[in-house]
């Protein structure tokens, strides 16, 4: 995965793609949360705190952010240890 | 502040002993050249930085067009971190050697963060005997050749390399030195390949030069490589200094081993100069520094206001050791292929007038 994070978001250009795509708002706090392997509940709980909100609320929002990110090949899903 | 003013200083910004920058938002007649500015010598990400940290005061509206030209600029960086991947996957395939020059190998390994640095195209430091095959593989899967050669041969034995156009408008500069010319023919090719390091793209690590001679290449792009330098080119050779654990001695030993250190010298100069940058200890050194007689005439084919490529590669001639090869040399540049001389300098006369008269400027002005 290539990408550059700035105030912009996150440009990311996926594997074998050759149109970049920006993540914005919220977007960038998930991919530099991401930066260590976590579960879905730990990502929405850490947002949460981050921007002091729901737990459940954010997991309900960043779902389908996770589902994009899961099908341009931006997130890779491995077995818990 | 003029627009010029505000981007050099822009693209000081972050360094220790930084110029100051405007403390009220510019006009807007102002900003557009800033922008203007900013995007052609490649430092839109320091402006951006410069507004997000609030260092450089902007309305809301020119805060936005700072964030958005940055963006625009990532989104090219990643495309052509693609494309490098992908040419550097030919080559590895091919088992031909490489070294990844210049923007994403300074943008990941001598910058803060990758977003920091901006670059337009990719260059690749291929090895002189591997030269025509590293070429061979590239053109035989899409690339082609922007230039034709001067004469067959003449590139892997003299020339600083070749521009290959990918199927999708990307550059790729292959390279066998770092410059045309003089300057070119003096660096020792085989130490740039002893000396390495590894960047890590996309998942896979790429071979680069280590800091020292990417230190070198970034001082011989900043004072040898356009007649104004781009920013970013001094940026590079400032961020080093300033910014890394850079080697200052072995990078000098190394300089004047390739008969270089002027040009290390005046890139120093013409950064911290034109960024406004504080006195430090590097730039007495360079102020001070004095070229010897091959480099001081070998400098003026590249600064003198005649400065052109015949200009350089007929001065090569300086650096080509013993008669034969010199007679060599010189034959090639004179029985140049038609296509080079239609590309390069529109007619064979032409040629042949401005390549003597810029070998002779050379010698009458020493």
């Amino acid at each position: 995965m290539l990408w550059r994070d700035g105030e912009f978001g996150v440009v990311l250009l996926p594997p074998g793609s050759r149109e970049p795509k920006t993540l914005t708002g919220t977007g960038r706090a998930l991919w530099q949360a991401l930066a260590r392997p976590m579960t879905a509940e730990e990502l929405a709980a850490e947002l949460a705190a981050t921007f002091g909100t729901d737990a459940a609320r954010v997991g309900t929002d960043i779902a389908p952010v996770l589902d994009e990110l899961r099908s341009m090949g931006a997130l890779v899903e491995v077995p818990a240890p | 502040m003029r627009p010029a003013d505000v981007v050099a200083a822009v693209s000081g910004y972050g360094l220790p002993g930084s110029a100051p920058l405007p403390d009220q938002p510019v006009d807007q007649a102002t900003w557009r050249g800033v922008l203007e500015l900013a995007t052609g010598d490649r430092v839109t990400p320091l402006l951006a930085d410069a507004v997000a940290d609030g260092a450089l005061p902007t309305t809301a509206r020119q805060h936005e067009q700072a964030v958005m030209a940055h963006e625009q600029t990532m989104r090219l960086c990643v495309l052509l971190e693609r494309s490098l991947l992908d040419v550097t996957r030919e080559l590895a395939g091919a088992g031909i050697g490489y070294r990844v020059l210049k923007g994403a190998g300074v943008a990941h390994l001598d910058y803060q963060s990758p977003a920091q640095r901006a670059f337009g195209d990719v260059d690749l430091l291929v090895p002189s005997a591997e030269y025509d095959r590293a070429l061979g593989c590239l053109i035989d899967s899409g690339a082609r050749r922007r230039y034709t050669e001067v004469r067959p041969g003449f590139d892997r034995r003299w020339g600083k390399g070749a521009c290959l156009v990918l199927a999708d408008g990307t550059e790729i500069d292959v390279h066998r030195t770092f410059v045309a010319g003089p300057f070119g023919l003096t660096i020792d090719l085989a130490e740039l390949f002893r000396f390495t390091a590894t960047v890590s793209i996309g998942g896979r690590e790429l071979p680069v030069l280590d800091r020292e001679s990417r230190f070198l290449h970034a001082c011989f792009h900043a004072s040898l490589g356009d007649r104004t330098p781009r920013l970013v080119a001094l940026r590079d050779v400032a961020q080093m200094i300033l910014t890394t654990d850079l080697d200052r001695d072995e990078a000098l030993e190394r300089a004047r081993r390739w008969r270089a250190d002027a040009v290390v010298a005046r890139a120093i100069r013409l950064a911290w100069s034109r960024l406004g940058l504080e006195t430090t200890p590097i730039l007495e050194w360079a102020s001070a520094h004095r070229p010897d007689r091959f480099q001081a005439r070998a400098l003026r084919a590249y600064t003198a206001p005649s400065r052109s490529y015949a200009t350089q590669v007929v001065a090569g001639i300086t650096a080509v050791p013993g008669v034969p090869e010199k007679v060599a040399y010189m034959r090639a540049l004179l029985l140049a292929e038609p296509g080079h001389l239609a590309q390069r300098d529109g007619s064979y006369h032409r040629r042949i007038h401005r390549a003597w008269r810029a070998y002779g400027s050379t010698r009458s002005s020493r």
